[in-house]
């Protein structure tokens, strides 16, 4: 079971100790770019990590490594406090980097997240008026999944999907269409309250459009897009315990719901699996910098 | 009355259920026969490339073929040559299949990986087949056959054991130890390879040692084969090459799926001599396609309200067997079905379209407004009043459009109005037809600027003409339509007035819209150019003199530069999820590109575009202007290239609504 606890601050924070590795991606808005900055600050040493998903594995710092090898490097660095800023980092890096940790018993770790002030929405030609464009390209489900993290689905045993949905409803439809998901096996979360009011009726608007198409009247339920306690309490409290059920966590929802995800998936590594559809985020998705979120957790 | 409006609730919920994907794997009960059913072999022991767009019920129709539907519970009566034929159905898990590869792995090690993961996944799939055949209604196989069974051979594959249940508990537990070590890589090369000699062995021993099986042939079908990986479409290439009973391997695939001819040998896959294709699109219009959506649809309506369909008075259970093929091309049952649907959805003639305009003092207006000021632009003395015609009412709105042609005086315009209206030969109506050919083109233009009051698109025979081929997309149209009226008043009266057909078809046309960016992986690309294009077909259709009518498709023009590489690709893609559909090119060029073909836009999105949906006059664009469209959307069509189509000239429709309001 993992601990963890959240916070947030409005205004910068800075820690009263230095962690002893950081972990960021690329910058792609304001905010990546203040998060980053804060980490290399924060950190003795700042890696720059990046999944490369058409070779299907990761460079650290300029250095490519086998995915299934991770394990073994990050390892061999003896990290005791990591902060990891899940702003610049994407779902199949923050993955990979904390299954990774995840070996790294009794180390410390900081999850930041900053919120933007807003998304910027498409062009304003009608079609797009009620979507939120973050993303340029999908590869969707068929694509490939994340190497060490996705499991395929299984057809002999039951199936549970417990999906966080965000502002991008396409991408709600497609995983039920993909999978072949029934009502009975959705668990559906939005992120209410959202990170501003106003924002969840968008998402909703979106998804729940895709929910009638798909006929889905599945169980709905709502945790806050800011809270990733909130979402892995929400995880758990969905989770099919039976023996004869696996459990696939979708997180197509906002950041913190989404590392709620990978933790669970971490806690759960025979029942829980992870299904992503490896959106291309776009530049410049977003405006500003909101609130700063840390979450704190010991690794078991 | 309470009843049957539930029954209403449960009909428009039968509609939302239009992916087999909803119905499980057993799709026995819901599955209506296509009409070609019989007119193809689909289970001969000649391997079948099973091909068509999406929303073509490919992936339903395997299911209907395999061991899951025809040995459903569901079905009452199985007969004994059921057992002939068992069908395997594998939807291959692109998500997990793609993780094979790479990963500093080379790719000769992969292979047998997924070979072994094949072999194990089908064996399986055997092996449950059998206990299907089991569960059901046939008394082929029993559970003390089952236990009785013995797989002596199944040690020297490494087994620990021999009994039927036990081997397929083996099977799965070595699925599950292979995901992970395809999971986690470390283990590959130890990882004891089950060869395609292990799957050859547990389907020669299950029909030998159940008597019931001692004839069966297994058929593999491999859905969504266009996901699999090169190598990986290699081996099932090679399966498919060397098949022969008991085991029979096809492929079902979108169009242009097929990246992979070769076999894991020098030899290649040869149509004809190695598969035969059956190409779901075109066997489902050949047999009518109407007549089968009006089943699928009139089938869903007698099993969620059996209250309405009491009046119907037509029998739809024989959709559901192959022996009834011949009564279902009965022309009188054909008519039927249509008839009953298209009461539902009543439909609109030109006259009707007509009356409309006349009737609606917006349109009325805007047709007036239009002869004005084409008059004042030729300068003639002659005045709207000289050209009302209420009793021809389609002339006169023709003549929205005759009035701006320069090469037509106005004078000889008036004449022929007289002469249509004095009943003798005439332009309108004898065989230049002017009536006929800018009727439709002149309505849509006056309509634009109010379009939700209009009835265009409505009509059954409308709705499937808009579904181009494609029952997924005449199911969506009518689930829309139904949602807009509320339960009460259907069960008054079961029909869908034209005006919320209309808007329910604009409505469905934007949803689809919407949904192509999700067609990776061009997803945008799609989105752009069916944006771009649509303009520019609006823009052809908006022009005053409708000197080009109706244009839904366009040809490609290599003038300036060629087709490259990846307009190819691009074009191939649009194919591929049907949002284009090739034609054969009136011109003969040598290139083998996508060049030689012209192209025309699936019609479902015709009413998000307010264009017409009949395949009518085509537009040749330079292929240079069509890779800006893909690239940029809406925004490559620039003035430049309204100059170059010569429709610099024709009013944005978007600046039109404000125009129309001033009237």
């Amino acid at each position: 079971m993992i601990e963890l606890r959240s916070t947030y601050s409005a205004d910068e924070y800075s820690f009263p100790f230095e962690f002893s590795h950081g972990f960021v991606g690329m910058p792609i808005d304001d905010r990546s770019q203040y998060s980053i900055e804060f980490v290399r600050q924060e950190c003795q040493s700042t890696s720059l990590f990046q999944y490369r998903q058409q070779t299907l594995d990761v460079v650290i710092d300029g250095i490519s490594i086998e995915c299934h090898l991770l394990d073994e490097h990050i390892a061999k660095s003896k990290p005791t406090s990591i902060l990891v800023d899940s702003t610049s980092l994407d779902i199949p890096e923050l993955a990979l980097i904390l299954k990774a940790l995840h070996t790294c018993s009794g180390a410390r770790i900081v999850l930041l997240y900053v919120e933007p002030i807003e998304y910027t929405s498409g062009e304003s030609k009608a079609l797009e008026q009620e979507d939120f464009t973050l993303s340029n390209e999908i590869s969707g489900f068929e694509g490939a999944g994340i190497p060490t993290v996705s499991m395929p689905i299984d057809d002999e045993n039951l199936r549970r999907f417990i999906i966080f949905v965000g502002f991008e409803g396409g991408r709600l439809q497609s995983a039920i269409e993909t999978y072949d998901i029934s009502s009975e096996e959705a668990r559906i979360y939005f992120g209410l309250p959202a990170f501003k009011p106003g924002w969840e009726s968008r998402s909703m608007r979106r998804n729940l459009q895709a929910l009638s198409d798909q006929s889905i009247g599945g169980r709905i339920g709502y945790c806050s897009a800011s809270s990733c306690t909130d979402a892995l309490n929400s995880l758990r409290k969905a989770k099919a315990s039976d023996e004869g059920t696996i459990n696939y966590v979708v997180p197509l929802g906002t950041k913190p719901n989404s590392i709620a995800s990978i933790l669970f998936t971490l806690e759960n590594p025979k029942s829980v699996r992870l299904l992503y559809d490896l959106p291309n985020k776009r530049n410049g998705r977003s405006r500003g910098i909101g609130r700063r979120h840390y979450y704190h957790y010991l690794v078991p | 009355m309470q009843k049957v409006v539930s029954e209403i609730s449960q009909v428009k919920h039968s509609l939302t259920k239009n992916r087999s994907e909803h119905l499980g794997k057993d799709v026995w009960r819901d599955f209506v026969i296509p009409r070609f059913f019989n007119r193809v072999d689909l289970i001969s022991t000649m391997p079948t490339r099973l091909e068509g767009g999406r929303g073509s019920g490919k992936t339903m129709l395997l299911r209907y073929l395999s061991y899951h539907s025809q040995f459903s519970r569901n079905r009452i009566s199985i007969p004994d040559n059921a057992l002939e034929r068992i069908g395997l159905y594998w939807k291959a898990d692109t998500q997990f299949l793609r993780l094979m590869q790479k990963r500093g792995v080379d790719e000769e090690v992969w292979l047998p990986v997924f070979d072994h993961y094949l072999n194990l996944k089908l064996s399986l799939e055997v092996l449950s087949s059998v206990v299907s055949i089991m569960e059901s209604n046939h008394a082929g196989i029993s559970q003390n056959d089952i236990d009785v069974v013995v797989f002596d051979g199944a040690k020297d594959f490494g087994f620990e054991n021999e009994s039927f249940t036990l081997v397929m508990r083996e099977i799965n537990s070595r699925i599950r130890q292979t995901e992970v070590i395809i999971q986690n890589v470390h283990g590959l090369e130890s990882l004891n390879k089950l060869p395609i000699s292990f799957l050859q062995y547990i389907v020669q021993t299950t029909i030998t040692l159940f008597p019931a099986l001692k004839n069966t042939m297994f058929s593999v079908y491999v859905d969504e084969y266009e996901n699999l990986l090169g190598y990986q479409q290699r081996v099932i290439n090679t399966r498919i090459k060397h098949s022969e009973p008991p085991i029979i391997f096809n492929i079902a695939i979108k169009l242009n799926g097929m990246s992979e001819t070769l076999t894991l040998s020098d030899e290649k896959l040869e149509n004809r001599a190695d598969y035969s294709i059956v190409n779901l699109d075109s066997e489902i219009e050949k047999s009518g396609f109407d007549s089968f959506v009006a089943e699928i649809f009139l089938k869903k309506l007698t099993e969620a309200s059996p209250t309405i369909s009491k009046d119907i008075n037509i029998d739809l259970s024989i959709c559901s067997s192959p022996d009834k093929l011949d009564d279902r091309h009965q022309k009188e049952y054909e008519e039927r079905c249509k008839t009953i649907i298209s009461n539902i959805f009543p439909g609109r003639s030109h006259q009707d379209l007509a009356d409309e305009i006349f009737e609606t003092p917006r349109y009325y207006n805007k047709l007036i407004y239009e002869i004005e000021s084409a008059l004042k632009q030729r300068d003639s003395e002659l005045s709207a009043e000289d050209f009302l015609s209420p009793q021809f009412r389609k002339a006169m709105i023709v003549c929205t459009s005759l009035l701006y042609r320069k090469s037509l005086a106005v004078p000889h315009i008036h004449d022929q109005l007289k002469k249509l209206e004095l009943g003798v030969e005439n332009k309108f109506t004898n065989k230049t037809a002017w009536e006929h050919n800018n009727f439709i083109g002149c309505y849509l233009r006056i309509i634009r600027a109010n379009k939700a009051s209009s009835t265009f698109y409505s009509g059954f025979d409308v709705y499937s003409a808009l579904s181009g081929g494609n029952v997924r997309h005449f199911l969506e149209l009518c689930k829309t339509a139904f949602s807009l009226i509320d339960d009460n008043s259907l069960s008054e009266n079961f029909t869908v007035d034209r005006k919320l057909q209309h808007l329910a078809a604009r409505s469905t046309s934007e949803e689809l819209i919407k949904e192509i960016n999700r067609f990776t992986p061009l997803g945008t690309q799609l989105s752009n150019f069916v944006k771009a294009i649509g303009k520019v077909f609006q823009l052809c259709q908006d022009k005053e003199t409708q000197s080009e009518t109706e244009v839904t498709h366009f040809g490609i023009k290599e003038d300036d530069t060629p087709l490259t590489e990846e307009d190819d690709r691009f074009f191939k893609e649009a194919e591929k999820w049907g949002v284009l559909k090739a034609i054969e090119s009136t011109k003969n060029k040598s290139t083998a590109s996508a060049a030689t073909f012209d192209y025309v836009l699936n019609p479902v999105y015709s009413p998000f575009f307010l264009i017409s949906y009949r395949k009518g006059r085509k537009i040749e664009i330079e292929a240079s202007a069509l890779r800006m469209m893909y690239q940029n959307g809406e925004t490559a069509v620039s003035a430049e290239l309204r100059k170059q189509l010569r429709l610099s000239h024709v009013i944005d429709a978007i600046n039109q609504p404000k125009q129309a309001s001033l009237l």
